[in-house]
């Protein structure tokens, strides 16, 4: 397993472990206090961005040789289009989400502003992150770092 | 002029009408009260469908299938400046109302589809100009 097949896997376990914790959270939280920051599921949030932005430090590039190759960048490139896709669709959706639960003369808290990049975010992550993992075949192939 | 600035170009001036039509729409369809969330659940399960079966069936003729390397390269600094670029609407348009406002207002729900088209269209703006300076620049320099 190289370098990059390593911050897949972690940064797909942190979102997915991170969303279902917040679904947790907002389930064990009143419903007035769901959108009234800071909570439980505000420390979730900021936790899993943390360690997803950190994942590159967590995995440090190799000393010696070369991690990354032209199969490795071609492998990333369809990648992260395929995490733009599913960003551009979870924003839709959440955005979708929010008008029906509103209505069409409706408004919403401020507060679901910044949640709506942040779903995206979340869904960019997984994409990108099983979008890599299934191109190198989940567990091998990629060359070891 | 080559292809991609050419495809720049329409990108550019169609994305700016399509935008400038669906602002009116959004107003038009604000000012009736329409309602008919059923069309709009329809539509996005039609793109949800659509999107993938049209890239699976034009996988064979890949986007920059027609492109040479001078041009490939430019699409991909003009694909990463236009991520760039939606990030930060994104920031602007999300955050920024946010603070502004503080957590007690409210904010009217039809500033969430303005925001979806606002993204597209920033994205797109940035995507096309970027290509068109690029080419602009290489011209230059011979």
């Amino acid at each position: 397993m190289n370098r990059w097949q390593k911050i897949a896997w972690f940064n797909l376990i942190v979102i997915v472990a991170g969303s279902v914790i917040s679904v947790i959270a907002a389930g064990t939280l009143p419903p007035e206090e769901r959108l009234m920051p800071p909570n439980r599921i505000t420390v979730v949030i900021i936790i899993s961005l943390v360690l997803v932005a950190m994942a590159k430090i967590i995995f440090r590039k190799a000393d010696k040789g070369v991690d990354f190759d032209e199969r490795d960048r071609q492998i990333q490139r369809r990648a992260k289009l395929f995490g733009w896709t599913g960003f551009g669709l979870g924003m839709a959706a959440t955005i979708m989400v929010c008008y029906i639960a509103a209505g069409p003369k409706g408004s919403f808290p401020p507060l679901v502003l910044p949640i709506i990049p942040l779903v995206g975010a979340a869904i960019y992550t997984i994409t990108e992150s099983a979008a890599a993992l299934i191109q190198y075949g989940w567990a091998g192939k990629g060359e070891k770092s | 002029m080559s292809k991609l600035q050419k495809l720049a170009w329409f990108n550019l001036v169609m994305m700016t009408i399509c935008f400038i039509l669906s602002i009116l729409f959004l107003l038009i369809l604000i000012r009736v009260n329409a309602k008919g969330i059923e069309y709009l659940i329809t539509c996005f399960v039609i793109a949800c469908i659509t999107t993938p079966l049209f890239f699976m069936l034009h996988r064979k003729k890949s986007f920059e299938a027609g492109f040479d390397e001078r041009e490939k390269m430019i699409n991909r600094r003009a694909f990463s400046c236009s991520v760039i670029g939606l990030t930060v609407f994104l920031a602007c348009v999300c955050f920024i109302p946010f603070f502004v406002l503080g957590g007690q207002n409210v904010v009217k729900v039809y500033y969430l589809p303005l925001i979806f088209l606002g993204a597209i269209f920033a994205a797109q703006f940035v995507h096309s100009a970027t290509i068109l300076i690029q080419c602009a620049l290489e011209e230059e320099d011979g």
